[in-house]
This record gives C-alpha cells, structure tokens and sequence, in this order.
C-alpha cells in the first residue's frame, strides 16, 4: 500500500515542479519521437536481415542520448531535491522509499512524454488516412502509418530500459545524502 | 528518556580538528521541556544532532527509550525517527511542492496506513497548531511564524516520545517566537512529549526551558 502511494505522490511531486517537467517532457517526447522513427526504420532492415545499417546506428545513438538525458535528469532531480531528501531522511523515510519517490519522478516523465508521442502519431495517422481516403483507394493507407505497433512497443521498453541508468545514478546519489544536511544552511 | 554517556564528537574543518563535544554527560527525563544553551559554536546542534541520531558520536553512547541509538544502523535509526522522534529546524525545511496539509502528511506515506487514516492525523495535528484553515497553502503563501508550525504539525504527526528543535525560533520576529514556544509547551502538557530545543536565546532559555543546559566549547558547564 506504502509503495503505491509513494509512486502516487512521485507522479504528483513530478508534475507540481511544473518549469523542470515540461522541459524534460518535452525533451524525451523528441527522443521517443526520434527513437520510434528510427526503431521503425530498423525493424523494416532486420526484417530483411541488415542487422546494423544505418538506421540502427541512429536508433543507437539515440538510445544514447536518451540514456545521457535519463541520467541528466536523475542528478537534476536529486540535486534540486538535495534539503528535500535530507529532511526525509530526518523525519524517517529510509533510503528505499525516497529512492521509489525519485524513480517514479524519472519513470512520471517518461509515461507521460511517450503518451504524447503515441497520441501525436495517431492524430497525424488519422489526419493523413483522412486525406487519402477522401483523394486516393484506401489500399493506400497502410503506407501513411509512421510507426508501426511493433516499433512502438520496441520503443517503449527501450525508453523505460535506458531509465535504468538515471534511476542507478539516482539512487547512488540518494545514499550519499546525509540527514544531518537538512540541518545546514545552504550556502 | 535521553541519556547521553561520556560523548565526545570531533569535527574537521580546513584540515583542523574541532572538538565539538568533550566528555558529555547527560540525562533527559521523560515529559522534560530541556534548553541547551551557549554561546555560537559551543556545541549545541553537535549535541543535539547526536541525541537524535542524525550523527554518530566518536567515543560514548546515547541511549534512547533504552536503547543504545549511537550503534544503530541506518535503517534502524530510520525507524526510530517515523515512530518516536520529532524534528522541528531552524530553516523549516518544508517542500515547495506540497502543501501545508501534504507537508504533515509526508511523514507517514511510508507507513502502511490507510490515506484517510493519515489524512485524519494531519488534520488532527493542524488542529493542534492552530492553522487547519492554511491547510491547502503551500509553503510559499504562509508567514514565517505559519511555515514553522507547519513543521511542529508533521514533528508530532505520529506522536513522538521526543520532539528535537534546533534554534526553532531563530527566523522568527519576537512575538511569533514567544508564540511558537507557547504551542511546544501545550504539546509538552497535552502530550507528556519530551521537548529538546537548542537555543541562543537567553530569554527564551530563561522563560521555557525547565531544565537548562548550558554549554561552552563542547562542554556541558551546568545543568539546573
């Protein structure tokens, strides 16, 4: 039950920190965009057995800079957070439950960014099968899918496999906060 | 209650060694209002960091309800803190994001308690402090003199057996101080909490602290 509220109260401690959300939402819907157009492009190339052209080079890096953005996030969160988790920890929280707070702030972002995404694809789907059906057969409308389902699944583990590295970091950090901070000034 | 024996504490700063606490002896009794005293950098939040069990003392033990906290591991202080210990700061040390109510609450999001349950503590103890008219506020809309009582409702949320409070009145303006002190008093009377505040304040040392701890240079130098 303690978990489930925890995650809960991450969710809204996540969206309450309204400038640091947007931004990062922002950013991991551009590279969940990116990361999805590339893993399309890949999965089509390794379905015909070209298992590292170009467009899995791309989809790597990509991933890459998803994980430098996961981890970038994680040292933010802790960082601004830093007399937050300092008091925690001096009113009882262990290190297990601020680090269930954290993750879920890294974990809110990623949903709710990937959401976008999938919501955006489908809007412009929708509007480009509507075109084409009023000009053009519907046999066409296959063509004007720019993601297919598998890809976007394969995103979306991707997505949440690379906030592995942010929540590693974090929670390394979160160790490291000692209570006895809550009671320093901070220069 | 509170008993410390033979402490010593040393910190290091620039490469020096303080020595912040030196051969402390002390016993707090259960339902006491205690000051600890003294002049800037004699040792008092050293101390009351070390009763608490936010540090570790270098040589001696605290003993806390009897059991010995200056060899507890982290989770087990962790736990004695959600269940028997209260913390009130100078600084406040509420999160922006939550409100007044949220704030109190935070407390016992760990505990497996059901969210009405803990929604009805917070608002019992935003009772006590006189503010559950603030509750849906965040920290950024109330007074200073509000911000610290917000603090005193999440230390006694869970009811603790003592309730620490480092310098609880140092940003305060004179009447929110005195005003504050009164409603750790009435906690301490209602409640038979065990108070412990550290204070530079002669006045407020002199008027609230029934038993009156001075130190100097990491010293305990009187107890009456």
């Amino acid at each position: 039950m303690s978990t489930l509220r925890l995650i809960r109260k991450a969710f809204l401690l996540a969206t309450r920190s309204k400038r640091r959300f947007i931004t990062f939402t922002v950013f991991y819907a551009s590279l969940i965009a990116l990361t999805a157009f590339f893993v399309n492009l890949a999965f089509k190339d390794w379905l015909a057995h070209i298992y590292f052209g170009p467009n899995t080079i791309f989809m790597i890096i990509v991933l890459g800079v998803s994980t430098f953005m996961s981890v970038l996030y994680a040292l933010i969160i802790v960082s601004n957070r830093k007399t937050e988790i300092a008091t925690l920890k001096c009113i009882g929280w262990k290190n297990g439950h601020i680090w269930i707070l954290v993750s879920g702030e890294i974990m809110a972002v990623t949903l709710i960014a990937f959401i976008i995404v999938v919501e955006v694809f489908f809007h412009i789907t929708s509007i480009a099968a509507y075109i084409l059906a009023i000009s053009r057969p519907t046999s066409q409308v296959q063509a004007i899918v720019v993601v297919q389902f598998v890809p976007i699944v394969i995103t979306f583990l991707f997505m949440l496999g690379v906030q592995i590295a942010g929540i590693l970091i974090a929670n390394r950090k979160i160790l490291k906060v000692r209570p006895i901070q809550a009671l320093q000034k901070i220069a | 209650m509170l008993k410390a024996e033979n402490v010593n504490k040393d910190h290091k700063r620039a490469g020096e060694i303080i020595r912040a606490l030196i051969n402390v002896n002390l016993e707090i009794y259960a339902g006491e209002v205690a000051v600890i005293q003294g002049p800037t950098a004699c040792g008092k939040t050293t101390l009351l960091n070390v009763l608490s069990g936010l540090d570790m003392p270098d040589d001696g033990k605290v003993f806390l309800d009897g059991e010995n906290i200056s060899r507890a591991t982290e989770a087990r202080l962790s736990t004695i803190r959600r269940q028997k210990v209260g913390f009130v700061f100078q600084d406040f040390n509420l999160i922006d994001a939550l409100t007044a109510e949220e704030n109190v609450e935070a407390l016992l999001w760990p505990e497996s308690l059901t969210s009405k349950d803990i929604e009805k503590r917070a608002l019992a103890a935003l009772r006590d402090v006189n503010l559950l008219d603030r509750k849906d506020h965040s920290p950024r809309q109330l007074s200073g003199g509000e911000k610290q009582r917000v603090a005193v409702a999440r230390a006694i949320i869970h009811q603790p057996r003592v309730l620490f409070a480092d310098e609880p009145t140092g940003n305060l303006d004179p009447e929110s101080g005195n005003s504050l002190m009164d409603l750790l008093v009435k906690l301490n009377k209602d409640y038979k909490t065990t108070i412990v505040i550290v204070t530079h304040d002669e006045k407020i040392a002199q008027k609230y602290g029934k038993k009156r701890i001075r130190m100097d240079k990491g010293a305990i130098i009187s107890v009456n």
